[in-house]
């Protein structure tokens, strides 16, 4: 940006005049669009889906008045820097829903922004979470539909007996996947590894052969399990971070 | 969201209309009223069409209603001068060498001399390349209204070029 359009973005804020205010900024999962509102943030997306169809889509459905003004995108850079550099487990972000239709798909994003770092939860238990046990395929499309990645945590959200992939195996495909459906998959599969490798799972357990485990979502303190093969689990022990809610939660209180 | 979107004309994001045409409205600006005021011109052209820009009704020609705009943003300065005690008409030549981007300042400084009306109409016709009926609405005026003060214009021009 030059001078003239940095000057013209921050008399514009002045003024109230701005709508939407957008940046870009890089991650380890790609170049990512940051969009907010003075709600909050509005909108995360991988820049595959490129920027001018995404940029048209927020001025469709929220409002013409979307400009490039990195400032007001301050805070929600630094708290996604430091959840890549591993330094941050939560997000302390307001929210602005307003891409999100539907009130059951809008809990079930409330409900996944609950889960915490680390651990995962199966579309299942979220349907559950937000109500409705056997909306599983509902929680599929909210989550598919998830207009704020990373930041509302759809990652740590897996198939009912959905498997982690390896990372090494992901790094492989990555270069070579072509489809937008898929890369968006492997991203979410990045997203997972960052997670659990940033929070350094210490194996206390072994690696355990087994047939059909089931995904289990685990409370604060006890062990989070990660199916690393489709028959291969290992059992990792989480590190107690001491800033969770009072409680632990089972999957109703996600 | 405080945004009225009940024109039901679809609207790019704004940003895309700064990407496009800032360069050229500048331009614009610093022909009409120097490099140093076009900057002031500028920032008030499009906080302007900002404002405006949500209940805009029509967005076919967004590019002519951001020079329309622009116009009056250029003659609200040349209006401001005009209460100045500064003799302004002496000053142009310094002010507009600091624009690099005019490759024949004569020519240029000929053009500054137009009224009003004929110096944006011939600017737009041909650094613009806008067509006379968008001038006409940049102008607001009929599309041979536009083509008789482009007209006019480049006959004043000529005849100056002329005299020397």
């Amino acid at each position: 940006m030059d001078e003239r359009m940095k000057e013209f973005a921050r008399r514009a804020r002045a003024e109230g005049l701005v709508d939407v205010a957008y940046t870009e900024t890089d991650s380890p999962v790609g170049r990512l669009l940051l969009a907010a509102t003075r709600r909050g943030l509005v909108r995360v997306a991988f820049e595959r889906d490129r920027l001018d169809q995404l940029l048209e889509d927020l001025a469709e459905r929220l409002s013409p008045r979307v400009l490039e003004a990195p400032a007001e995108l301050d805070d929600v850079r630094r708290e996604l820097d430091e959840y890549f550099e591993g330094r941050r487990h939560e997000f302390d972000l307001p929210l602005d829903w307003s891409l999100t239709t539907g009130e059951f798909r809008r809990r079930i994003l409330e409900r996944t922004a609950r889960i915490p770092y680390g651990e995962t939860a199966s579309y299942r238990d979220v349907a559950t979470a937000a109500g409705n046990e056997r909306a599983v395929r509902a929680a599929g499309t909210a989550l598919g539909a998830n207009p704020i990645p990373i930041v509302v945590p759809c990652h740590r959200v897996l198939r009912t007996g959905g498997a982690v992939q390896p990372r090494l195996e992901l790094d492989e495909r990555a270069g070579t996947v072509a489809d937008v459906g898929e890369q968006r998959a492997l991203r979410l599969q990045v997203l997972r590894h960052l997670d659990a490798l940033a929070h350094r799972h210490v194996a206390a357990g072994s690696l355990v052969a087994g047939g059909a485990v089931q995904q289990q979502h685990v409370g604060v303190s006890g062990q989070l399990r990660i199916r690393r093969r489709a028959d291969v689990r290992r059992v990792h022990e989480r590190r107690p971070t001491g800033k969770r809610e009072p409680q632990g939660h089972g999957t109703g209180g996600l | 969201m405080p945004t009225s979107r009940s024109t039901g004309v679809k609207l790019p994001p704004f940003q895309l209309l700064l990407d496009r045409h800032s360069g050229e409205l500048f331009r614009f600006l610093a022909a009409s009223v120097g490099p140093v005021d076009a900057e002031d011109a500028f920032q008030e052209t499009f906080l302007s069409a900002l404002r405006a820009y949500p209940k805009l009704r029509d967005a076919s020609n967004l590019r002519a209603w951001l020079f329309q705009i622009a116009h009056r943003k250029a003659l609200d300065v040349q209006r401001g001068r005009a209460r100045r005690p500064i003799p302004v008409e002496e000053l142009p030549e310094v002010a507009t060498g600091v624009d690099g981007g005019e490759r024949e300042p004569q020519l240029w400084r000929a053009v500054r001399r137009l009224p009003d009306k004929q110096r944006t109409a011939v600017f737009l016709r041909f650094a613009a390349d806008l067509d006379y009926a968008q001038i006409g609405a940049a102008l607001d005026c009929s599309e041979p209204a536009a083509r008789q003060n482009v007209r006019a214009g480049l006959a004043t021009i000529r005849k100056g070029w002329a005299h020397g």
